[in-house]
């Protein structure tokens, strides 16, 4: 069936397939409507020889076709897309804004080896505390990620995989507050008459001019406080009520850990992949459970293992990790160094492992 | 098209997230299908919401929706030529010359292309204009096909025209704008918003 309609513009167009005599498009010369039919069609140029051919003709035809192109782009009205698609656009966007996400962005940023805390290292976010009117910052790690932080009175912070700091733009009044989530190590600048005081959870580590590390993740059976030099103290809140603390002062060179699940403290002396660990991002382990080691894994690397079966869970290995490390070669040295043997594959950013 | 009221960029401007969604349910649809034209579809979308995520980051501040626009748009188009030269950068070794040119071009265009927002202001009255010039077939079928954002078998079956009408009527509506925009052209962007 052919319909024929002769428009003003002395153009002929046909409705179906045409019968009979075959029309050969190639035959009619590249113009601008033949132009814009192609990019209306959203054909992608490197799809279309006619039209490479065309913009290489001359620089006259490039900027034809560079200005259609961008009017037809900017034009776009999205329209087309519907209220499921906008919802999960959305829904990707909420992760993003709490840290979760691994855009390309960041990967490229990470490239570029720029420490901008705001795009490779975290996410920074000032909010207004509306009772103090005092900027709040938080910076947030993602996993796979470390950074440090230069406080508002000259204290430095390291921070690592998956952690969450919160600190106000300027300190006032008697204390130095900041809350932390994750893990950090912390350079304090002495001030006898404002204690610097780091919130875990409802814990609190109360610090006069020191250097010392707190990891808290919030998952995480412990609370440990780790003291290089100067003093501190652990209040450890056991009751229901906030000022319930238990006080304990932490030696230099040791470490204080509260164990949330039994209530006790154990004292110890630092180890000595300690300094390794911030400075270099080196951690040391000695007869340590694949299942512990696999929380660690897990934050470095920024992926998820998955034991196929518990009594791996249960195998010690002694040795280093590195955070410049490749998670293939670690796999694969894991690997190697188990005395039974286990198998493990990758699948969409986890590690499944299994005998 | 849906605008955004004055209350809701306030709102907006004082970090409230249900304002925020509105305002990315609003934008999203279309800065997407700005970015599909030159990145493939599913990096559109991720460098789109990239953009949303950076904008709730800094916290930017708005007198008015074009400010708005600008931003997003300046910012999508800011993370396409991101992905633009890291694509030419991966592909290098297939060094396949399509690919390259289309590469080459697309770079060119985002480039060329200013995202400020006085031009934004501008250039609204210029397209109405240029549409009520129109002959009325022809502005009917390009305010349904954009406004509405009908497909064109839509229009077609709307205006009970033939599909070629409907994209040649389109293809028509297109080259007045591109003249009548020749002085912003590649040197701007503008959407066709507000247009009720």
């Amino acid at each position: 069936m052919i319909i024929a309609r002769a428009v003003k513009k002395k153009c002929i167009f046909y409705k179906g397939k045409r019968r009979g005599r075959h029309f050969n498009n190639n035959n009619r010369k590249m113009d601008s409507e033949k132009l814009l039919h192609k990019i209306t069609d959203k054909k992608a140029l490197k799809d279309s020889d006619e039209l490479i051919n065309y913009i290489n003709e001359s620089g006259e035809n490039s900027r034809e076709y560079i200005r259609y192109k961008t009017l037809w782009a900017l034009l776009q009205t999205g329209n087309e897309m519907d209220e499921e698609t906008i919802n999960k656009g959305y829904s990707a966007v909420k992760r993003g804004l709490k840290g979760r996400r691994n855009s390309i962005l960041l990967k490229i940023a990470k490239y570029a080896a720029i420490i901008i805390l705001a795009v490779s290292a975290g996410y920074l976010v000032q909010y207004a505390d509306f009772n103090n009117e005092i900027a709040i910052n938080e910076i947030f790690v993602p996993k796979g990620n470390r950074t440090s932080v230069v406080l508002p009175d000259g204290s430095k912070v390291w921070l690592s995989n998956g952690t969450r700091l919160v600190y106000p733009e300027n300190f006032v009044g008697d204390f130095r507050e900041v809350q932390l989530e994750g893990e950090g190590f912390f350079d304090v600048t002495h001030d006898e008459k404002h204690p610097f005081i780091v919130n875990v959870g409802k814990h609190r580590v109360k610090v006069l001019g020191t250097k010392f590390a707190v990891v808290a993740y919030p998952e995480d059976e412990e609370v440990k406080a780790e003291l290089v030099s100067g003093k501190i103290q652990f209040d450890v809140n056991y009751g229901n009520t906030e000022d319930d603390y238990n006080s304990f002062m932490v030696k230099p060179m040791h470490s204080l850990v509260y164990d949330k699940t039994s209530g006790k403290i154990y004292e110890s002396i630092i180890p000595d992949g300690f300094h390794d660990y911030w400075q270099k991002g080196i951690y040391r382990f000695s007869n340590e459970s694949f299942d512990s080691l696999a929380t660690k894994i897990a934050r470095f690397y920024n992926v998820e293992i998955v034991f196929g079966n518990d009594e791996l869970k249960t195998r010690t290995f002694t040795g280093t990790l590195s955070v410049d490390d490749n998670i293939y070669t670690i796999m694969e040295v894991f690997k190697s160094a188990s005395g039974q043997p286990f198998k493990y594959y990758f699948d969409t950013g986890k590690i499944y492992i299994d005998k | 098209m849906k605008a955004l009221t004055n209350e809701i960029l306030q709102l907006l401007n004082k970090h409230q997230e249900a304002a925020f969604e509105v305002v990315f349910k609003l934008y999203y649809p279309r800065l997407v299908y700005f970015a599909k034209e030159f990145v493939p579809d599913g990096e559109a979308k991720n460098l789109v919401q990239d953009a949303f995520i950076s904008m709730w980051d800094k916290k930017p501040q708005f007198i008015n929706e074009s400010q708005l626009q600008s931003y997003l748009y300046t910012n999508v188009k800011n993370n396409c030529l991101m992905f633009l030269r890291h694509e030419k950068v991966k592909k290098k070794y297939k060094s396949e010359a399509a690919f390259q040119k289309q590469n080459q071009i697309y770079t060119e265009a985002l480039k060329g292309l200013d995202t400020s927002t006085v031009t934004f202001q501008e250039i609204e009255s210029i397209i109405e204009k240029t549409l009520s010039k129109l002959p009325d077939r022809c502005r009917e079928v390009f305010i349904l096909s954009r406004m509405e954002g009908k497909k064109n078998k839509e229009v077609a079956e709307a205006l009970d025209i033939s599909l070629k009408t409907v994209e040649a009527q389109i293809t028509k509506a297109l080259k007045v704008l591109r003249v009548s925009l020749k002085d912003y052209l590649p040197i701007v962007a503008w959407l066709l918003i507000n247009m009720n």
